[in-house]
């Protein structure tokens, strides 16, 4: 029954080969085969968005592509926004100290990424729109708007 | 200063691993059992350490488990102060469990600033007035010369100074103060400051590792399929469609349930969805939330031992009301799904868990890895020595969030088990589906009240009888004659703590009824509420400044409204109004949500708002989103689009205030949550005359 086959990803930058059945969602790809484990799981449906990824610069819940679909493309993860918590989304989210459990952030702040490249300076509706997909049991809601106008103007597209 | 007895040596120890290693000294938080330690120092059962190195390096290390709630922080916070060094000097550690240096361990109840204010602070002040003594003995000048800061030890007058790292070999030779001073928290610099988080920048980065994020080598991951109606077991398996999914290694049986292994998530995922299982769905298989709210009713229906004095009164009372409220049941969706990695190998059995309870873990970790007469021995060993289960480690690892529901061991019997069948390294990690559904849910319960009124409308008589839930409470307003009862039934789902307990309902229900008084009685629901608290003027004032700061009584835009509750819990005062418009059109909007809490000293004022922001948006996901429904013996949802959370745009601004105090400090993880079900039910009131006593509330009824 196995389909086992070979693809190749780019994952932050760096050119990937992974063996995997076609169907096998990126989400496990990144966290089970390449151990990048920044990206996580919650629901797998497409519901959360914890599962936030960059695919060819689209914000994308990577539970929901399969690897196959993934295959030949630029896939960016929290790991590859900076090493160090320095990018200007990363620094506004200490600012602001958003976290709480700290398991949905990742994928919150690919989603406020993916947000201010397209919109610089959005205002709050532009921000629910956005950011209504991604959970937070926590309820850091009113953190991560605050941290996302601290951060308007400064990601560059 | 003031100065303060340290409760005889014993409550400080220094150990020196060796000589010249720096400083260690241990303490405890909280009440500590006495116990003959095998130290010899009997009554001593320290829970914490604070190690400073020759290198200068602070490291805390505590047994709370961090799960959101800023404890790792406030903790330092508090050593940080009275050890004069900065928070970007000092490191916490989270305690591997040994329950003969931390005690039982356990995190929930909002505890752990409340009995970590004094024995933290006193640790820090401790360290540094031995790292002062040591100085003044180097320099040969009096220790008055001298001061800490900053983890510099100076003395002015000659100009000399030296680190901490420089003087902690030498401090650890000394004997700990049988006095320490402690600040006066005028001259605070770190506490009542808001701090950021110390673990912040592994969060945003991603490099935090979960527990689901382990990887040991050679490790397999399980996925367990439970049989969908509660306590029914498995008839027969069929695994051989599970079997040939590639990367699956195996499947087994265990009591929980049927388990597939396979070498990654996704693997054993598939594996569980190809599996044919017979089960065998047991008694509940009838069990449905009509028949649960049923069985409540008549069992309220047949009450009749109430107090004779309280009957008395509520039945001579000029006016009568009585109302039944209605709680369902609640799942935590904990973000990262139910998770323990367990590794038994060379004679240990190594645990690496994301749990509220560690020592639960590690007991039940050592009764399923180890023989049972093994496992006696273990134990009667622990008793003696003081050193329980050495052949068990449990690594408490960061939770991604807790609500209750890791307080719960019930992952660590299943991982155990099946690590030992597996004889490898095992990840369990349940799919959100079984989390969902296989949980241990707020419990569903029925609240019948009931009041009497005196002509002017205010109360003489209260009674709260709570069937099915864990107890009744009585209310905070003055009432001459107030009582309740309570029902325990079991209504054969598996229930548990939900962040903030018994006051997630009791808050409801007392809340929500008191504004019906108020409604009766015609009066302001403001008012009403501060006649009944003549004698709590902490808890007026908390109520008075939240009115105030929503605008109660002026003047709102065109179709706004307000809502009022107050609920005391876990040592801290919360009232919150609830500002919204409800009509036919546009539904349910909120457009705000005041917040006002007394929780004693502040430690962390940035981590009391977010815990207040949290604990309200947590509410309100149980009061607007959704709720657990039963049906044929198992739950009705499955995952978040049938269990959903509130989204960001369905969050109204919250505005947090901080009441300043010198009481002693109060939890904050939890009392954010009680108010704002009944602040929110009682702000409909006031916008469509409906009063609402079921939780969720469903718009399609409230415009019917
Ligand atoms: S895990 Fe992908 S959207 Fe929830
Ligand atoms: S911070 Fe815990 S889920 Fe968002």
């Amino acid at each position: 029954m196995s389909k086992m086959a070979r693809f190749v990803l780019t994952v932050n930058g760096e050119r990937r080969e992974v063996e995997a059945e076609p169907d096998m969602p990126l989400l496990w790809v990144l966290r089970d085969l390449l151990d990048l484990t920044g990206t996580k799981y919650s629901c797998g449906i497409g519901v959360c968005g914890m599962c936030n990824v960059h695919l060819d610069g689209e914000l994308t819940p990577s539970c929901s592509v399969p690897v196959a679909a993934a295959s030949g493309r630029e896939v960016t993860t929290i790991e590859g926004i900076s090493p160090d918590g320095s990018h200007p989304v990363q620094q506004a989210w200490l600012e602001e100290r958003v976290s709480q459990c700290g398991y949905c952030q990742p994928g919150q702040i690919m989603a406020a990424i993916a947000l201010l490249r397209r919109n610089p300076t959005p205002d709050d509706a532009a921000i629910d729109e956005v950011m209504g997909g991604t959970l937070c049991r926590c309820g850091s809601y009113p953190r991560i708007r605050r941290a996302i106008h601290r951060a308007a103007g400064k990601v560059g597209a | 200063m003031s100065a303060l007895q340290n409760p005889g040596r014993r409550s400080f120890m220094v150990t020196t691993v060796a000589a010249g290693s720096g400083l260690l000294l241990a303490f405890a938080l909280g009440s500590c059992g006495a116990v003959s330690s095998a130290n010899g120092r009997s009554g001593f059962r320290p829970n914490g350490w604070l190690r400073i190195t020759p290198g200068g390096r602070i490291i805390i290390t505590v047994a709370e488990a961090e799960m959101g709630q800023g404890v790792h922080t406030s903790l330092a916070m508090l050593v940080a102060e009275e050890l004069e060094v900065g928070m970007e000097q000092v490191e916490v550690e989270q305690a591997s469990v040994d329950n003969r240096l931390y005690g039982w361990q356990s995190t929930g109840g909002s505890t752990s600033i409340r009995e970590g204010w004094e024995p933290m602070r006193r640790a820090g002040a401790t360290a540094r007035q031995m790292l002062v003594e040591a100085a003044a003995r180097r320099w040969q000048v009096p220790p008055g010369e001298c001061r800490a800061r900053l983890g510099v030890v100076e003395h002015p007058a000659s100009g000399k100074r030296a680190t901490y790292g420089e003087l902690a070999s030498a401090a650890a030779q000394l004997d700990p103060p049988s006095q320490v001073s402690l600040k006066d928290p005028a001259s605070f610099r770190i506490i009542g400051r808001a701090t950021g988080e110390v673990e912040a920048v592994p969060v945003v980065t991603g490099r935090l590792r979960y527990a689901s994020d382990l990887k040991l080598p050679g490790m397999l991951t399980a996925v367990v399929v439970h049989c969908p109606v509660f306590g029914g077991g498995v008839r027969s398996v069929a695994s051989e469609a599970a079997l040939r999914v590639a990367g699956v290694r195996r499947v087994l049986e265990i009591e929980e349930g049927v388990v597939v292994l396979a070498e990654h998530f996704w693997a054993a995922q598939q594996g569980a969805r190809a599996l044919r299982i017979e089960w065998d769905y047991g008694a509940a298989a009838g069990l449905d939330s009509a028949g649960i709210r049923r069985l409540f009713q008549s069992h309220a229906d047949r009450f009749d031992s109430i107090d004779q004095e309280l009957a008395r009164a509520l039945e001579s009372a000029p006016r009568r009301l009585e109302a039944d409220y209605h709680i369902p049941f609640q799942a935590h969706a904990v973000p990262e799904s139910i998770c323990c990695t367990v590794h038994i190998h060379d004679g240990i059995c190594e645990v690496w868990v994301p749990t509220q309870s560690p020592s639960d873990a590690q007991e039940v970790a050592a009764r399923l890895s180890l023989s049972r007469p093994g496992y006696l021995l273990q134990r009667l060993k622990g008793k003696l020595l003081g050193r329980p289960f050495d052949t068990v480690r449990i690594h408490t690892m960061r939770l991604g969030g807790g609500f209750g529901r890791r307080l719960a061991v019930d992952y660590v019997v299943e991982a155990v088990k099946i690590a030992k069948l597996a004889q490898a390294p095992v990840r369990l990690l349940w799919p959100r589906e079984e989390e969902i559904r296989y949980g241990y849910y707020r419990p569903a319960s029925l609240h019948r009240m009931r009041a009497g009124l005196d002509r002017q409308g205010m109360p003489l008589a209260w009674h709260q009888l709570a069937v099915g839930a864990g107890g009744f409470r009585s209310p905070y307003y003055s009432i001459p004659a107030r009582g309740g009862d309570t029902l325990k039934l079991e209504s054969g789902v598996p229930t548990g703590p939900w962040r903030s307990v018994g006051h997630s309902y009791n808050a409801f229900v007392i809340e929500g009824f008191v504004d019906e008084l108020a409604a009766a009685a015609g009066r302001d629901p403001l008012d009403y509420r501060l006649a009944l608290l003549e004698d709590e003027p902490r808890f007026r004032a908390v109520i008075e400044q939240a009115a105030e700061r929503a605008g109660w009584g002026g003047r709102l835009p065109e179709g706004h409204h307000l809502g009022l509750a107050a609920h005391p819990s876990f040592g801290s005062l919360v009232a919150q109004v609830v500002e919204l418009s409800a009509d036919r059109e546009r539904g349910i909007r909120l457009h705000r949500i005041v917040c006002v809490v007394d929780c004693g000293r502040v430690v962390n004022p940035d981590t009391v708002k977010a815990q207040m922001e949290g604990g309200i948006i947590f509410g309100l996901t149980a009061t607007l989103a959704g709720a657990i429904t039963i049906r044929n013996g198992r739950v009705e949802q499955s995952n978040l689009h049938d269990f959903p959370l509130l989204r960001m745009g369905e969050v109204p601004p919250i505005d947090v205030y901080i009441v300043p105090s010198s009481a002693p400090p109060g939890g904050v993880g939890e009392p954010g949550v009680p108010p704002v079900a009944p602040a929110v039910v009682n702000a409909l009131y006031a916008a469509t005359g409906k009063r609402i006593r079921e939780l969720p509330v469903k718009p399609e009824e409230l415009f019917q």
